[in-house]
């Protein structure tokens, strides 16, 4: 076995002049496998490999071959590529089809039973049912997250102007609709625009509005505001709530997926919207950043490109 | 006509579709093969059957023949593309909703997962179809 930092062993090959590349580094591998040398094409060894070779092509044919050969690799590291990309959209495609059916069979067998034998069942029974219930909702709304975070990196951009002024209305307005017992008090910045992909925006005021709509539950005085400022120069657009806020010492847990500060019991979400949002404002080319107010509620602060 | 491999689905379907229309009366197939191999006897026996299907509710994915194969072969075929047709189905990606469009399809549905909503857009699309939309005159002319 080739010791995984050895440098490469020169085994001389009778029909071609190439050599054979070394193994990737940390992949002990025979080196009887060193006949199959593509195989283990990578492109920080391979890089490497170019350095160590110990003499140049001497003549102009010798540099040709050796270009050409280097190109049929190039083109051969593109197919692999474009052939990922296609698995992993399949992928995708698959998830969002085969993991969700046994979903609807689970919820509509549920509410069958609690419709259709109501009167066979105790309330015990029926919460039983209405917690299965729940799980699955619970579970949906992950795997949605979970598509929209795979795919946030994936979409064509159109660049166009935005105003987010009537962006953050419109989200407003939906989550207001989805909950009209709620009072929260929303100002709004108006005529703020930005230069971006209408749905990366969106993602990004849909989740953080979300957020600061969720946060604010146990308050009867729940504000929102979205304003921009100028800081350092810099043009920043800030979305700010007065709720329970977080952490501080954990503020930098926020936005990996599935890094909860708060226990799903008391604010249920699937652990994915700040990842979702932090993906999409990179995409975006932006910056997202997080501060406490000092009512300690929750601001981010977004520099977007 | 539904054509769906999944008997889940159809029994949520039945379901929600006995609830709103008690009488409305569904050939269900688990295949698109055999569904448009009734399709086209049907029709070569002149169309006179009773047998008239006013609406075709196709899932996208299926074994052997896919929805949207059977969408384009019932859409190209004189006798049968006059008949609405509704994809209803879980996947929804931009490609899919362009293909079936091009394929022929009348209208797109997404299966939702949430057995309520499900319902509902069963009990809509039925009543948009079959209540709202007019159908041609005679289906198998």
């Amino acid at each position: 076995m080739a010791k995984p930092d050895k440098p490469p062993t020169v085994r001389p090959q009778k029909r071609t002049a190439r050599r054979p590349l070394p193994p990737v580094r940390g992949t002990p591998v025979d080196s009887a496998a060193s006949a199959e040398p593509d195989k283990y094409l990578s492109p920080g060894p391979g890089a490497a490999t170019l350095r160590q070779e110990d003499a140049e092509p001497a003549t102009v044919e010798a540099w040709r071959q050796k270009v050409a050969e280097l190109e049929a690799r190039l083109a051969a590291c593109d197919v692999d590529q474009q052939a990922m990309r296609e698995e992993l959209e399949a992928f995708t495609a698959s998830v969002s089809h085969d993991l969700r059916a046994p979903l609807r069979s689970i919820d509509g067998f549920s509410q069958a039973l609690i419709e259709d034998y109501a009167e066979q069942l105790d309330a015990t029974a029926v919460d039983y049912l209405q917690r299965i219930r729940r799980a699955v909702q619970r579970q949906a709304a992950l795997l949605d997250g979970l598509l929209e975070f795979a795919q946030v990196g994936r979409r064509e951009l159109a660049r166009r102007r935005v105003d987010l002024s009537e962006l953050a209305h419109g989200v407003l307005a939906e989550l207001a609709h989805q909950e009209p017992e709620r009072q929260v008090a929303v100002h709004i910045q108006a005529g703020m625009a930005v230069d971006g992909d209408w749905r990366l925006l969106y993602q990004i005021f849909q989740n953080l509005l979300s957020n600061a709509w969720k946060f604010t539950r146990q308050r009867s005085d729940a504000t929102i505001r979205v304003f921009s400022r100028e800081r350092c120069g810099r043009h920043e657009v800030v979305v700010q709530d007065n709720g329970v806020g977080f952490d501080p010492a954990k503020a930098h847990e926020l936005f990996q997926p599935f890094h909860r500060l708060h226990s799903s019991d008391e604010f249920p979400g699937s652990g994915l919207g700040l990842a979702i949002v932090h993906r999409a404002v990179q995409r975006s080319g932006g910056m997202i950043s997080t501060e406490l107010t000092p009512e300690g509620g929750a601001r981010f602060v977004l520099v977007m490109r | 006509m539904v054509v769906e491999d999944s008997t889940d689905d159809l029994a949520l379907m039945l379901r929600a579709l006995h609830r709103t229309a008690p009488e409305v009366e569904v050939v269900p197939f688990s295949a698109a093969d055999a569904a448009l191999l009734h399709l086209r006897e049907i029709m070569a026996d002149g169309g006179r059957r009773a047998e008239r299907y006013a609406l075709l509710v196709v899932d996208l994915t299926l074994p052997g023949l896919s929805g949207l194969e059977f969408t384009r072969a019932a859409k190209s075929d004189p006798g049968l593309k006059r008949i609405p047709l509704v994809v209803f189905s879980a996947s929804r990606t931009d490609d899919d909703l362009r293909a079936c469009y091009e394929a022929g399809a009348n209208s797109c549905v997404q299966k939702p997962v949430a057995y309520l909503e499900f319902e509902k857009l069963v009990a809509e699309i039925y009543r948009y179809w079959l209540r709202i939309n007019e159908l041609p005159p005679c289906i198998w002319s």
